[in-house]
């Protein structure tokens, strides 16, 4: 596990990720200050909640997607992938170290934020306490089974077409699944399209793993049978990309 | 270049550009000619806006559901997904399973129901969604009803008492409106927006002192009847250019629908004004 501690280190050493702990950590207290919260004392926790996921989000799509893709493009330019290749670690095995070493950050910064959403803006009613952690948790899980496969595909789109393409595209995918497919379907209710609607259909839905809406509105966990589903459905998803990266993943740059 | 010359021209392109860029702030600034209305990339009214502005009508649906139905939804009603007689397509099975994840996604298994304040904080935001899609498009027809509607509808509006505003938007919409020439659409919005007007001018014949009298009454009539000769003059310049050919069947059949609705609308309110109005006793011996 050399290449994945070295790249731990590396992104530890570059202090980025001080501003997203920051801005988890932080957000949440400062932004419902900003709001109309301030007025009404009740919207204090849907205001927390809303900051709170939300930087968790931007955080994870900007600095996760960024630094995956990075750390991608730096293996294969600076000679260091063809290296650890040398030493017998295979592709794939690079490709999961690198893409450990920012799910672990990932990972934290997900435990902190659904954290502060369960004990700073839990509501006071018992029975909605009690949803509470499951639906927390649900989030967890449906966050972090969306997100790992980007990162992994970023790390492997920009160790072959550069950073660049590694972040944006990855980007624009999760863009996607979580807001376009959404206006795509919208579309669709009004006049239907065949074309259009197998897109839709063959769309990664990521608005599904956004429960945001459901703390916010106070609206109870999932039903189990549908977060199994969802659970399942995001595997799939998750299956797909590993395949896709570990296809694009290169440990040199082509000549 | 020595290093204290290197200093004085970065100070000097510095000083030189600050004083450049105030001097010349100021004027910008304070003309109000060249005050630009808040508008990013320039969307509202443009005809990316009016796709926009349909598009947004699914997210108002959501905000409002949850504002409105919470704690009707049971959990148990969800998964209903009825199975067809025939053995259905893989993506027929595949369609069916995301409209349920959907479907389970926006279900509410919380037993209590939603708090007033919440409610009203959540019958805000649809305003804001419903006003801002009406702004990406106002000669909409959905945009608008659906606007006038929640200002005007006190069950489900935040301020019931706005009838003076929703007479402003329907007059707003009326002049914008006017201004599109090249699509019939959006003189039936205009002439919903004028039956909106003349619905308001009717339920003030019940109020002592009167507002309104019949003259005006009559004025807002022809100018609904203008609105859709308008209507008929546009979609007989598009009968002849084969425009209709662009539009899908769905568009062409609600634009119809819609027309027929508000010619109904105006005959029955022309003969009321004919009940009301004090001078043609002919119509009244016909009754």
């Amino acid at each position: 596990m050399r290449l994945f501690r070295l790249t731990l280190a590396t992104i530890f050493q570059r202090k980025a990720w001080v501003i997203c702990v920051l801005a988890v950590v932080v957000l949440p207290f400062a932004l419902p200050l900003l709001s109309s919260a301030t007025e009404k004392p009740l919207l204090v926790q849907p205001a927390r909640i809303l900051a709170s996921w939300d930087t968790l989000w931007i955080c994870a799509v900007i600095w996760g997607l960024f630094t995956a893709a990075r750390e991608g493009e730096a293996n294969a330019q600076s000679g260091r992938g063809e290296y650890f290749l040398t030493t017998g670690i295979s592709a794939t095995r690079q490709l999961f170290e690198i893409w450990l070493a920012v799910f672990c950050f990932l990972a934290v910064l997900t435990s902190l934020t659904a954290l502060i959403c369960q004990f700073a803006a839990a509501p006071a009613d018992p029975v909605e306490r009690t949803m509470w952690w499951v639906l927390n948790t649900q989030y967890v899980v449906l966050f972090l089974l969306v997100i790992s496969p980007l990162l992994a595909l970023a790390t492997a789109l920009a160790s072959r077409f550069g950073g660049i393409t590694g972040f944006a595209v990855t980007l624009g995918i999760t863009l996607y699944g979580l807001y376009g497919v959404g206006y795509l379907d919208n579309l669709l209710k009004l006049e239907h399209h065949p074309m259009l609607h197998s897109l839709w259909l063959f769309s990664p839905q990521y608005r599904f793993a956004d429960l945001t809406q459901r703390l916010y509105f106070k609206s109870g966990a999932l039903p189990a049978s549908a977060f199994w589903t969802m659970t399942l459905y995001f595997v799939g998803i998750l299956a797909v990309y590993t395949g896709l990266s570990r296809l694009c993943f290169r440990t040199k740059l082509s000549s | 270049m020595s290093r204290l010359s290197s200093i004085a021209l970065s100070t000097g392109l510095i000083g030189a550009g600050g004083l450049a860029w105030a001097v010349a702030g100021r004027p910008l600034i304070a003309n109000s000619e060249l005050n630009a209305p808040l508008n990013p990339l320039g969307l509202k009214r443009s005809p990316y806006g009016e796709v926009l502005a349909m598009a947004l009508q699914g997210p108002i649906d959501t905000i409002f559901d949850a504002g409105i139905s919470s704690g009707s939804a049971s959990p148990a009603a969800q998964p209903a997904a009825t199975p067809p007689a025939t053995r259905p397509t893989l993506n027929a099975r595949f369609s069916t399973l995301l409209i349920s994840l959907d479907h389970a996604s926006a279900a509410r298994t919380n037993p209590k129901a939603g708090s007033e304040a919440l409610k009203r904080h959540l019958r805000r935001q649809v305003e804001d969604k419903l006003r801002f899609a009406y702004q990406l498009d106002p000669s909409h027809y959905g945009n608008y009803n659906s606007l006038h509607f929640f200002l005007t509808e006190p069950e489900i509006g935040t301020r019931p008492e706005l009838t003076a505003s929703a007479a402003q938007l329907a007059e707003d919409t009326i002049r914008y409106c006017f201004t599109q020439d090249q699509d019939p659409r959006p003189a039936l919005t205009a002439a919903a927006a004028a039956t909106n007007i003349l619905e308001w001018m009717f339920n003030d014949q019940h109020n002592n002192p009167r507002k309104y009298n019949n003259a005006q009454i009559r004025q807002y009539l022809n100018l609904l009847d203008l609105c859709l000769a308008r209507y008929d003059h546009i979609a007989g310049q598009w009968d002849h250019s084969k425009q209709w050919d662009l539009l899908s069947p769905q568009r062409i059949a609600e634009c119809e629908e819609r027309h027929q609705f508000i010619t109904k609308i105006r005959d029955a309110m022309e003969k009321t004004l004919l009940r009301i109005e004090p001078h043609p006793p002919a119509p009244q011996a016909a009754l």
